[in-house]
């Protein structure tokens, strides 16, 4: 591989800063792209006003946020930011990657990459899923994160996985009252692997430590419960909650309703991964972790030279082990590009890779009591859309499966579900795994939807005058 | 699967291959199967959906690049003299397969809806070819003079007539030239309708590849498939870009090469035009839910289907050019498509010398939308051993013998 390459990274959350910070320590200058405005991603971003009297800032997730940012402080000049820039796509005849910054088209040539792009949150259909004041628990806690608007008064959380929690107790830090955290996992469940949590002391302290904030501040908590339907004239007003079986199949005759004006509903998450498909980097896939995303190797190395993948977009399992993979990304750049041997970066990552088997143990404890199942699939209604920018109604995708659709690029083609402005971001991963179960298929059999040149939508004006394009 | 029996294997489930199914299947005594498997670049999910029966043969829409890239090669060879071209176009018979089948639609739209519950969308649109100088002028007049015969389908517009109708258009246009019957459909509803038309019928739609053709003293007695194996007498290649691949398991050799086609969509818009376009650059269609298709580049790359920056910036400036109202709008899509490509862009069909039961239904190139409905009628009666209603001669893969035949091809400037 040539040295005088340049080395990209997409995306500022976690993993991306934490790669540009580890090739810095090397005296290794990269840029780093990202959609946002200020550095972080989902999981780390800053406050419109800054930290100082921000409700959540003596938070857990502030704190790791905190730290991370100092150290990209320490190494900034050997960083360069390309904030509010979206990455459109690729064109491998050409060997560019085309972007835009401020919706201003540019290439990127004869770069490597640390694809850093994160993971977005899997929607779960139900009826009433598209009422004002629903949204994705990453979604509420962005505006709380933010600190400039307020999602609501009365919130409801449900869906599965500790997001509920720490989504739980900032909310309620931010001034909003919580009315119930709905958990489909059940608790024996969660109980049962205990042992394997003792893994990773710190995580399994903070798990804690958010229950007990939850009871401290009598915010009730329900396991083995899950979302029915949502109802309200022009806004959410009620949520109906039922128990569920073992495999997240609602008892609706044990059903009761909840009064809240949002709900954040949180069901699993999607590797984000329409980059590295345009770059056509192989997959694997793994559910729990989030479905398909690239395969790699110990290195983060991608099945395409030069390309390396980390954080949740190559398997979700959240800040801590993104931040380790990201250094680890970095230390697999600098073995390619001859600046450290093989044998140097392996003592380096031997106590990186260390922690974030504890991180993952602890991960895959949840598995059983966390990874979704299939009851999910039966929550839309006939009348339920799927596809919230084409309007798509399980009906047509039945009506489809019923003609012998069984691939997502055919689903598209017969519904138009994915052929809106998200490309199938949202709807995708639910219509992959119901078409998987209608077909008595395996998912990962399933063909997923082919993202296309742009990944986001771009002005003409910027393809014709533009030099670059 | 399980091993099983049909009269007729269809190979391909593109427009063509379920057009020919649902034909087939009006005769209730045939058992027919069609198998298809997913390939990036299938033209019919690429494609536009013009019915330009008319512009297609004269080399617009599609060819109008192709059109383009000769021109610049031979302006550049005079060093700058601009010679009047000769527009690019197909032989008569063409002229009619095109005809007869876009007369079909209408009724088609109508049975379609009623046996399988899919409406194709069918739009009364016209096709105009927007005129920016003389050289463009000189052009259509080269193609209104050619056809003599089709006068009552073409109609000149002048700039004030052009804006008037489309008051989105380049207000420096000098006119436009419109083939009043070129209308479009919404090209997978099209493919759905027939194929929901043809299940209803009881066509059998397999998702497998296709690993052989099995035959047995010259004739044909089954398919082996990736879900198992289908005995049948009669075996019909309406692949598309992968005919050849077909062709290849009984020794039939089709000249038949994908010829690459990328497209672009905006987002969602109001209805701003009233009909389809063409220019000399690209043609540009807004379809029935409000996006508008700009199209399309003729490359010669094998089965690549990746996009690439200065095709779709060319294909932006053309559509931008004509209607400068899309340099504030959105694109939200590219993609691309692998057209059948033929020699002499001529489909090939109907049955071969050297295998009984074997027949060709494939590179249909850029009409396989267009001449979907007609090709089903002459398929099926070569089926049924009937006199096509149009001679099936000019069609027959035997009119490349002798000639040494080589795939199409495009030279780049």
């Amino acid at each position: 591989m040539e040295t005088n390459k340049t080395i990209s990274i997409i995306g500022a959350g976690p993993a991306g800063l934490s790669a540009a910070i580890q090739l810095a320590e090397y005296g290794i200058k990269s840029t780093i792209y990202d959609e946002n405005p200020k550095i972080g991603g989902a999981i780390f971003k800053q406050p419109e006003k800054g930290l100082k009297n921000h409700p959540l800032k003596d938070e857990t997730t502030f704190i790791k946020a905190k730290k991370l940012f100092d150290q990209f402080e320490n190494h900034k000049s050997d960083i360069t930011l390309s904030m509010n820039t979206e990455v459109l796509g690729v064109f491998p005849l050409t060997n560019e990657i085309g972007i835009a910054q401020d919706g201003v088209f540019r290439k990127i040539s004869d770069t490597s990459l640390i694809v850093s792009t994160g993971c977005y949150e899997r929607a779960q259909p139900f009826p009433g899923w598209t009422l004002p004041g629903i949204m994705s628990v990453g979604g509420l806690q962005l505006q709380v994160k933010c600190g400039t608007v307020k999602p609501g008064h009365k919130a409801a959380l449900i869906g599965t996985g500790p997001l509920l929690l720490v989504a739980a107790k900032q909310l309620h830090m931010s001034g909003v009252d919580v009315v119930a955290v709905v958990e489909a996992g059940k608790r024996k469940q969660l109980v049962s692997k205990a042992f394997n949590m003792i893994a990773n002391k710190s995580l399994l302290k903070e798990g804690v430590d958010y229950v007990n904030y939850l009871k401290k501040h009598n915010i009730p908590m329900y396991y083995g419960h899950g979302v029915v339907s949502a109802s309200g004239d022009g806004q959410v007003q009620k949520v109906v909650v039922a128990p569920v079986d073992d495999k997240w199949y609602p008892n609706k005759e044990k059903s009761f309703e909840l009064e809240v004006d949002c709900i954040g509903i949180q069901y699993g998450y999607v590797p984000r991964i329409q980059f590295t498909d345009l770059l056509q980097c192989e997959n694997s896939f793994d559910k729990h972790l989030g479905g398909s995303f690239p395969q790699v190797d110990k290195w983060q190395r991608t099945t395409i030279e030069g390309v390396y993948s980390a954080g949740d977009n190559s398997g979700v399992y959240g800040a801590d082990v993104a931040m380790l993979e990201g250094r680890l990304a970095a230390l697999g750049y600098l073995i390619d590009t001859r600046v450290i041997t093989e044998s140097e970066a392996t003592q380096i990552a031997a106590p990186l890779i260390k922690e974030a088997q504890r991180y993952k143990k602890f991960q895959h404890s949840f598995h059983d009591f966390s990874g979704l199942k299939e009851g999910l699939l039966s929550l839309p209604e006939e009348d339920t859309i799927i596809c919230r920018c084409e309007n798509i109604k399980r009906s047509e995708i039945d009506r489809a499966i019923e003609a012998g659709v069984e691939e997502m690029p055919d689903l598209k083609i017969n519904t138009r579900v994915g052929m809106g402005d998200c490309q199938g971001k949202m709807c995708g991963s639910f219509c992959r795994e119901y078409l998987a179960h209608k077909n008595h298929k395996k998912e990962e059999d399933v063909m997923g939807l082919k993202p296309r040149f742009p990944l986001a939508p771009i002005a003409f004006e910027s393809i014709v005058d533009n030099q670059e394009f | 699967m399980k091993n099983s029996n049909k009269d007729i294997v269809i190979i391909g489930g593109g427009v063509v291959g379920t057009a020919i199914a649902y034909e087939l299947s009006k005769d209730k005594s045939l058992s027919i199967a069609i198998v298809d498997i997913k390939k990036p670049g299938n033209a019919t999910q690429a494609s536009a959906g013009g019915l330009w029966a008319i512009g297609e043969s004269v080399g617009l829409g599609c060819g109008v690049i192709f059109f383009k890239t000769l021109s610049k090669q031979r302006q550049e060879a005079q060093g700058g003299q601009i010679e009047v071209q000769r527009p690019h176009q197909l032989p008569p018979f063409f002229f009619d397969f095109c005809l007869r089948s876009n007369e079909m639609f209408p009724q088609l739209a109508e049975e379609l809806k009623d046996i399988g519950g899919v409406d194709f969308k069918l739009e009364k649109t016209g096709l105009k070819f927007m005129m920016y100088d003389d050289d463009d002028k000189a052009y259509a007049q080269n193609i209104y003079d050619s056809i003599p015969h089709l006068k009552d389908q073409m109609a000149w517009m002048d700039r004030e007539e052009l804006l008037k109708e489309e008051p989105y258009a380049n207000k420096n246009a000098t006119g436009a030239l419109t083939f009043l019957k070129d209308d479009q459909v919404n090209p997978y509803l099209l493919m759905n309708s027939f194929r929901e038309a043809a299940r209803v019928q009881g066509v059998e739609i397999i998702h497998a590849e296709v690993k052989d053709i099995v035959t047995e003293g010259g004739k044909v007695v089954g398919v082996k498939t990736s879900r198992g194996n289908i005995a049948c007498n009669t075996v019909i290649n309406s692949a598309g870009a992968w005919a050849k691949q077909i062709g290849e398991m009984v020794d039939v050799s089709l000249p038949i090469t994908p010829v690459k086609g990328q497209i672009l969509l905006t987002e969602k818009m109001p209805k701003i035009l009233t009909s389809c376009f063409s220019t000399s650059d690209c043609y540009i269609a807004q379809k029935d839910n409000g996006e508008i298709l700009i199209g399309s580049t003729t490359e010669d790359k094998g089965f690549d289907v990746t996009n690439s920056f200065g095709q779709l910036k060319g294909l932006a400036e053309g559509a931008v050019k004509a209607f400068p109202i899309l340099k504030n709008m959105n694109c939200k899509r590219s993609w691309t498509g692998l057209r059948p490509g033929t020699p002499d862009e001529v489909p090939i069909l109907g049955k071969v010398s050297n295998v009984d039961g074997y027949i060709n239904a494939c590179g249909h190139f850029r009409t396989g939308i267009l001449t979907s409905a007609i090709t089903s009628k002459m398929i099926n009666d070569i089926v049924h051993d009937r006199e096509p209603e149009l001679d099936i001669t000019p069609f027959l893969l035997n009119r490349f013998d002798g000639a040494e035949v080589k795939g199409y091809t495009i030279e780049t400037v």
